[in-house]
């Protein structure tokens, strides 16, 4: 058993004091990520380089104290809550870009650097780079690594795996490894590939190689305006039936449209039923005509106007809204759960409709924001979390609008990851033999249990039963075991 | 050497037996035996000359019998499943109604299993637009050493639930298990053209090559293929885009899926080429590369730049003799370690394979690939030896 005094002392070692936290008021910003789980941790390392990351992973192994990896704490899943406590090791003083190689178009960064920040490094060599969750103004690339982020314009250009080409890691036993480098092959097997989407469950991303992409010669935005969600389903699915695959469709629902326009004035419709926003890039040759192909298949199926972003300024203000829809959502609402489910683009309409009866049944305002061209929604239940029960209802139809998407034929996650929240959900997708199959990559990377623990795969012991007990803490002293 | 004979011996080395189970249950029968010999997955057969030897005494496993099931293609998800042992052809032809393909373009593709494919890893020309295999696989079933069948991931297109076991699979050369079936993702195929730019030095056309895609052209194909002393940019773009193509690359329409495309597609995996080179390699460092390869006369040179590196092959009267090309291999895997790139030998001749490891040295995550390969196949029943580093 390891006193908190000794944990802190040997923390202190690996990183320097200064970078150890660990007054509750320090923790208590730790303890959540973007979902509704909280639990403290009884440290948090910052350290500044690989090394110190290594440092801190053994000290933590060696005390035999759980380790949790942050990035920026965007999380949907609880992947970044330390569902056991112990220590989070955060990259947050790990934000540079190292290099940018304009002519091989590649960058090199640290884990804590800001997702948007690499696209602006870049922007000056006429270079992006593609993944752009709508969090990426705070995520950071070593979550966007840990996660498989996604995004909008994720549908022609692919998720975090088709971007990154090498990881410096430090694994979960605390040695330090690149896995991969600076081209697209492998040598032996894809470790890369088998890192990216693990959650933090394997190690901590220290360095990350990413492919940059030059910024396409033009863009055309449509926002189409429906009375129904309905229409705005079938005219995704007839724009991709043509053989098109836009840079992103996208689509709001009412509710969200609403409480975008009031948060943001974008100019969407407040009394539309649904939008599409949907974007072509590439040379005018070939996005004019695509783009009026997509406006004659929205028009087919119902859509009462489409209107075309008349610049670069407008076309920022449409996405402006979208990107920030779920935060608007808090105006409808003291709080809200957003879900991350995935189905056959074919099933949309009538995975739709069933959200809406799961939201009708439990008395419950459901705001829709999703990737429609992949299929990916983003149901958002909105409650009020001091209502007495109201959190065990949404956590309940939250799990019924899940099992809608895999009866579907669907998954369960598409971006945000399993984390803690639906690691109970996974059997309704793969068998014992399924997950015990999966869990063995776990030891590979030796993680034998206690590197994020609870996270990805149904749980093993004590991981429920210490959930919510953020109170515990404030009664824990500097002798107090952890 | 026949082709019976090639499609029997295994990176030179000849089976004690072959098994060709007429099931998936006496497959499975197979694999969880224990006979002390290691199994040799065998899809089309094309690829069998990759890796080493296998370490101990082996059988083929043909799986062309073995697994049943149809082509189940849903075009408005742009998603297939298929059983592993359908050729790259067959599940083309399946879909071709819709307008969609496979977006992989190995060589032989009417005997190219997508399950050896997704194997060995193997690529095409396609790679410079639609990436690599690994790209394409969204879920599958494997069989695993122990006989158990086991799956991952799912029929979407987007999904992160779980670890992404198709990537750990991919490219591991049958080595963590046998595929049964796979779900894919798929690709809508619009009019394109080929444009063929003829005459030009090396680097010309490497530079030609980047200043189309840099123009934004969006080329599905980029290759540049060596013809005599000069070199040839086959571009394929996307119809609508060919004014603007020739701006940079003026040339001339080419065939589709013409010559100059199967050269692309087939270099190297031609009857009569005894050794074959496949490099990976920052784009910036390939004119170099190239010019090391040059100093070896090959017969054949495919340079796909935004594809990610070279191909280069010797026909037999063309081989250099091995004391010569050791050095410049080794020089090669020197100046492309540090960027993580690769030199492999995907054919040779038999007598080199005492003197030259066909993989290189593999790389620093090596320990983590051992126990993968100790937590997936302990008793090493499947390709045991064939992959780096041996395992």
């Amino acid at each position: 058993m390891t006193t908190r005094r000794e944990l802190v002392a040997a923390l202190s070692l690996a990183v320097g004091k200064k970078n150890v936290l660990y007054l509750p008021e320090d923790l208590a910003v730790y303890a959540f990520d973007g979902t509704i789980e909280k639990q403290t941790p009884y440290a948090v390392v910052l350290p500044a380089n690989t090394e110190e990351v290594a440092a801190a992973v053994r000290a933590c192994n060696s005390l035999k104290v759980p380790i949790t990896p942050r990035g920026a704490g965007t999380g949907l899943s609880g992947g970044a809550v330390p569902q056991k406590r112990g220590v989070v090791i955060s990259t947050a003083r790990m934000r540079a870009i190292l290099e940018i190689d304009p002519d091989e178009r590649i960058a090199v960064v640290e884990p804590g650097l800001p997702n948007i920040a690499l696209s602006e490094g870049a922007a000056k060599f006429g270079l992006f780079y593609a993944p752009d969750p709508s969090s990426q103004k705070a995520c950071s690339i070593g979550g966007n690594v840990a996660e498989n982020a996604g995004g909008p314009h994720c549908l022609a250009l692919g998720v975090t795996q088709n971007h990154v080409l090498g990881i410096e890691v430090v694994t979960a036993d605390g040695d330090i490894t690149w896995l991969g480098g600076r081209v697209a092959d492998m040598q032996g097997y894809d470790v890369r590939g088998l890192f990216i989407g693990s959650e933090g469950t394997l190690g901590i991303a220290t360095k990350v190689v990413v492919k940059l992409l030059p910024v396409p010669s033009d863009v055309v935005t449509l926002l189409a305006i429906f009375d129904t969600i309905g229409q705005a389903s079938r005219s995704v699915s007839a724009i991709i039936g043509a053989g098109m695959i836009p840079a992103a469709i996208e689509m709001m629902d009412d509710v969200t449209l609403k409480a975008a326009e009031a948060g943001l004035q974008c100019g969407y419709p407040e009394d539309a039923g649904a939008v599409l926003l949907v974007e072509f890039d590439g040379p005018a040759e070939l996005v004019s005509p695509q783009a009026a192909a997509a406006r004659s298949a929205c028009l087919e199926n119902g859509a009462r106007e489409i209107r075309t972003a008349a610049d670069a300024k407008e076309r920022e203000r449409l996405w402006l809204g979208r990107k920030g829809a779920i935060g608007s959502l808090g105006r409808l609402a003291p709080n809200y759960y957003i879900l991350d489910g995935v189905v056959p683009r074919s099933k949309l309409v009538d995975v739709m409709e069933q959200v809406g009866r799961i939201g009708d049944s439990f008395g419950l305002a459901i705001a829709n924001v999703f990737h429609a061209g992949d299929g990916n929604l983003h149901p958002c239940v909105l409650f009020d979390d001091r209502v007495a029960g109201a959190r065990e209802r949404v956590l309940e139809a939250g799990a019924e609008i899940m099992r809608v998407c895999v009866d579907a034929g669907g998954s369960l996650s598409g971006e945000h990851g399993i984390g803690f929240e639906k690691q109970s959900f996974m059997p309704w997708l793969y068998n014992e033999a399924d997950l015990e199959n999966m869990g063995r990559v776990r030891a590979t990377f030796g993680n034998e249990g206690e590197f994020n623990p609870c996270k990805l795969l149904p749980a093993g012991t004590g991981c429920g039963e210490m959930a919510h007990q953020e109170s515990a803490i404030r009664a824990a002293g500097p002798d107090a075991y952890v | 050497m026949s082709s019976a004979e090639a499609l029997r011996e295994v990176a030179g080395r000849e089976p004690e037996r072959i098994f060709a189970p007429r099931s998936l249950e006496e497959l499975q029968t197979i694999v969880a035996a224990d006979d002390g010999m290691t199994l040799v997955p065998v899809g089309g057969g094309t690829r069998l000359e990759l890796g080493h030897a296998p370490d101990r005494a082996f059988a083929l496993l043909e799986l062309a019998g073995a697994l049943s099931g149809t082509i189940e293609h849903e075009p408005e998800d742009m998603t297939v499943v298929v059983p592993a042992n359908a050729t790259i052809e067959t599940i083309n032809t399946a879909i071709r109604a819709s307008g969609q393909r496979l977006p992989l373009d190995p060589p032989h593709p009417s005997r190219a299993t997508i399950g050896g494919t997704l194997a060995a890893g193997t690529s095409g020309p396609l790679r410079t637009r639609y990436g690599l295999p690994r790209d394409v696989l969204l879920g599958m079933t494997i069989l695993r050493s122990d006989g158990e069948l086991v799956k991952s991931g799912g029929r979407v297109v987007k999904n992160v639930t779980g670890y992404d076991m198709m990537r750990l699979w991919t490219g591991s050369l049958g080595t963590l298990g046998v595929l049964v079936s796979a779900s894919l993702r798929v690709q809508p195929f619009g009019p394109t053209v080929d444009i063929a730019v003829r005459g030009l030095k090396r680097a010309a056309a490497l530079e030609m090559a980047n200043a189309a895609y840099l123009a934004d052209c969006r080329p599905d194909v980029a290759d540049i293929i060596r013809e005599g002393d000069r070199w040839t940019l086959l571009l394929r773009v996307p119809a609508s885009l060919a004014d603007l193509a020739r701006t940079v690359a003026p040339g001339n329409a080419a065939e589709e899926w013409g010559g100059l495309y199967l050269a692309a597609r087939d270099t190297g995996f031609r009857p009569g080429e005894e050794l074959t080179i496949r490099i990976a390699s920052p784009r910036t460092q390939l004119d170099a590369i190239s010019a090391q390869v040059e100093t070896l006369a090959p017969s054949g040179v495919i340079l796909r730049p935004l594809g990610g590196g070279m191909l280069a092959t010797w026909t037999a009267e063309h081989l250099p003799p091995l004391r010569k090309a050791l050095p410049v291999f080794d020089t090669m895997r020197q100046s492309l370690a540090a960027a993580g790139g690769s030199l492999v030998l995907e054919r040779m001749p038999r007598s080199w394979r005492t003197d030259i490891d066909p993989w290189g040295e593999p790389p620093g995550s090596f320990v983590i690939m051992q126990r993968l390969k100790a937590a997936y196949d302990a008793r090493g029943r499947l390709n045991a030896g064939r992959f780096w580093g041996g395992i």
